[in-house]
Order: C-alpha cells, then sequence, then structure tokens
C-alpha cells in the first residue's frame, strides 16, 4: 500500500513553491525553498526505506548539509543587502529590470514587441533611472540602438565604419 | 497504529505547510515552518530513520529558524508592512503549483505498483537465503560493511492463523528497525558514503568562509561611520 508520506512530499514541494512565488519578505522567500528542500528528502526517506537501503537517508543527511550551506550564505547575503535597503522587500532590488517596460496599461493590448520603438523612445527621454546613481558611468538602457538614438551616456561605441 | 500516526503526521504537515504559506504576519509563518518539520521529523522516525529526524529537528526546527527569526526581528517593525500584506500573483502562483503537485503525484501513483512488484520480485529469492531472522551483535557492525541493510527475511510461517500472521508482521516491522539502526548508519556514511560525507563537510567550510566573508562590514564603511559620529 502507498505511503501517505511519500504524497505530502510533493505537496510540500508544491506549497514551497506558491509560497516562494507569491512572498515579498527575502527570509520567507528562503523559507519557502527549505520547505521545498524538506518535502524533497521525506520522499527521499520513504522510497529508501522501500529500497532496504541506506542511501535514501544519506541523500537527505547531504540535503541538510546543503540547506544549512544556503540558509548561512542566504542569511549573510540578506543581512548584507538589508544594510544597504533598510528593508526585507525583495521589489527593493529591481534595479535591473527593464524600467521601460513597466506599466502595461493603456497598450491597447500590443505585445511589448510591437511597442519597442514608443518604448524606446520613451527610454530615451526618461533619465529617472540615473537618479542617485551621478557617479557611476551611465550605459545606453538596453534594447536602444546608440548610434541611431543617441542617450545621455558614457559609454561610446568604437567608430568602426571609420577605421575600416 | 503506526500507520495512523504516519497519516496524523502527514495531515499535519500540509495544513501547517498551507498555514505557512498564507499567514500574514512573518514570525507566526516562520514557527509554523518550524511545526511542519517537526511533523515531518515524526514521519522520518516512523519510517525507522531516527538519526535523520533528530538533525532535522536540530539543524532546521532549532538553528535554522532561530537565526532567521533574529534576522527577522532585526530588519522587520512590529507593525505589518505593505510587502507582508500583499501577495504577488497568487493565482497564477496557485495553479503553477497545484499543477506541479498534481503532475508529480499522479506520475508516483502509477508508477508505485510497478515499483511494489520489482520489489517484491526481489525479495522472495532474498527470503529463501536467510530463513530466519538474524540479528546482528554490536560487535559485528565492521564485518557487515554490505550497506545494503541485509535483505528482509520472513519468517516460514507454517500456520495461516490470524494471532500468528499478525505476530510475523510484527516481526518483521523489528526486524526492519534492526536493520536500519543509527549504528549502521554510521557504518554506512563511513563506508560506501565517505566521499560524500567529505565533500559535504567541505562544502559546509566553504559556505561558513563564504557566509563571514559576505557578513562583514568593510573596512572603509566603518572609518566613515567614525568620522560621521
Amino acid at each position: 500500500m502507498i505511503s501517505p508520506a511519500l504524497l505530502i512530499g510533493p505537496c510540500l514541494v508544491a506549497v514551497g513553491l506558491f509560497g516562494f512565488l507569491t512572498r515579498r519578505n527575502l527570509i520567507l522567500m528562503f523559507l519557502s525553498l527549505e520547505l521545498m528542500l524538506a518535502g524533497v528528502s521525506l520522499n527521499f526517506v520513504v522510497f529508501g526505506q522501500m529500497h532496504d537501503d541506506f542511501g535514501g537517508q544519506v541523500f537527505s543527511i547531504l540535503i541538510l548539509v546543503v540547506a544549512a550551506c544556503e540558509a548561512a550564505l542566504a542569511l549573510s547575503l540578506i543581512v548584507a543587502l538589508v544594510r544597504l535597503r533598510g528593508t526585507l522587500d525583495s521589489k527593493a532590488w529591481s534595479a535591473l529590470r527593464e524600467f521601460q517596460f513597466d506599466d502595461q496599461a493603456g497598450t491597447g493590448g500590443r505585445s511589448a514587441e510591437d511597442r519597442i520603438p514608443e518604448l524606446a523612445g520613451r527610454a530615451a527621454e526618461d533619465h529617472s533611472h540615473f537618479e542617485g546613481y551621478e557617479d557611476l558611468p551611465k550605459l545606453t538602457p538596453a534594447g536602444l540602438d546608440p548610434q541611431s538614438r543617441p542617450v545621455d551616456s558614457d559609454f561610446k561605441l568604437p567608430d568602426l565604419a571609420g577605421r575600416a | 497504529m503506526e500507520l495512523w500516526l504516519t497519516y496524523a503526521f502527514c495531515a499535519i504537515a500540509v495544513v501547517l505547510a498551507m498555514a505557512f504559506a498564507l499567514i500574514k504576519h512573518p514570525v507566526h509563518a516562520a514557527l509554523s515552518f518550524a511545526c511542519v518539520v517537526l511533523a515531518a521529523a515524526g514521519v522520518y522516525l516512523l519510517q525507522n530513520a531516527a538519526f535523520v529526524a533528530a538533525s532535522t529537528v536540530v539543524v532546521y526546527a532549532g538553528a535554522t529558524i532561530i537565526i532567521f527569526m533574529f534576522v527577522l526581528m532585526f530588519a522587520q517593525q512590529t507593525n505589518l508592512l505593505d510587502y507582508d500584506t500583499h501577495k504577488q500573483n497568487p493565482i497564477a502562483a496557485g495553479v503553477v503549483a497545484i499543477a506541479l503537485a498534481a503532475t508529480v503525484i499522479a506520475v508516483v501513483l502509477k508508477e508505485f505498483p510497478k515499483l511494489e512488484e520489482q520489489l517484491a520480485a526481489k525479495s522472495p529469492v532474498a527470503a529463501a537465503d536467510s530463513a530466519e531472522i538474524v540479528k546482528p551483535t554490536e560487535g559485528d557492525v565492521n564485518a557487515e560493511l554490505d550497506v545494503k541493510a541485509e535483505p528482509m527475511s520472513l519468517k516460514a510461517s507454517d500456520a495461516a492463523t490470524d494471532a500468528e500472521t499478525e505476530e510475523s508482521s510484527a516481526d518483521v516491522m523489528s526486524a526492519k528497525a534492526d536493520r536500519f539502526t543509527v549504528a549502521k548508519l554510521g557504518a554506512a556514511l563511513y563506508t560506501r558514503y565517505l566521499l560524500a560525507i567529505e565533500i559535504a563537510g567541505t562544502l559546509l567550510l566553504v559556505a561558513t568562509i563564504g557566509a563571514v566573508v559576505i557578513a562583514q562590514r568593510e573596512p572603509k564603511a566603518d572609518a566613515q561611520e567614525r568620522t560621521k559620529s
């Protein structure tokens, strides 16, 4: 007869996945990861027991080791991040996203690809993403041709045509 | 009895895991995660994995949760913040999670009879080899370095009365518990799985060093703070 422990393993993994996708608190996201690992190692132990083998238990001990390492590294990363931003919100770390693809409202159902010219034009005029980073070198926003749309940027393409 | 206990622990684990995913207060969520881990440790115990159960309780419910709590309280104000009360994309995430669980459970249910047949085909041969339950003495833990705990040996049951079958199934259970002792797990860990354990130890060392380096304040920042104050 099938052991109920074999069925709750996948359930724990799914709940952990749900938690990881929906939570915005960094610490709870990591706890969700740990929940997924716990579900997997539960199944390892049950299957190992069925096969009359220590392999399952050994593997779940190794999973425990990996989880402990992950927790240590994650905590030190979180402490470093909290020192910089003062919050546990994962959205505080979205600075590298494609900012011009932000708002989906008023797009009239067009896909992002169709809107590239419009978005590129907006990106060229929008310098808000440079605020607070004035001392850093500025790069052209992604998705723009720097030669056809020169942007206020420190990055200059080498003049390949002239050299050839 | 054992089966009922397993059902109870599994139910507790699943219910508390749901609570963990849905509770808004982060500290309460972390506590319910600790309870999920305790229930999982109960299931381990019922599966004769005493060492795994104990180390899970110590590492997860002890160390991990406590340290996460420290950071949580270090970084968080007492009142609930916007990022705790608002979930992002709960419907899409729920659909993905339910689809994942349903797929895995369907595969397990479909393949399980085959696995049982394979195991049943294997065990009679083994049972024929050893007609009696061999109870190893403590001394020969080293002698039986074959990590595969010795094959399940069923007592030849000549009588088919209910009482005797019950007794023999209890014998099988206790024989299984005998074959999965912590001493034998240790023997297995330091013989067949020696390399894996050494690598795991090295991994822990590297992670410790990495954690210390990452969490270190830079000396420059310290000096700046001192000049500010």
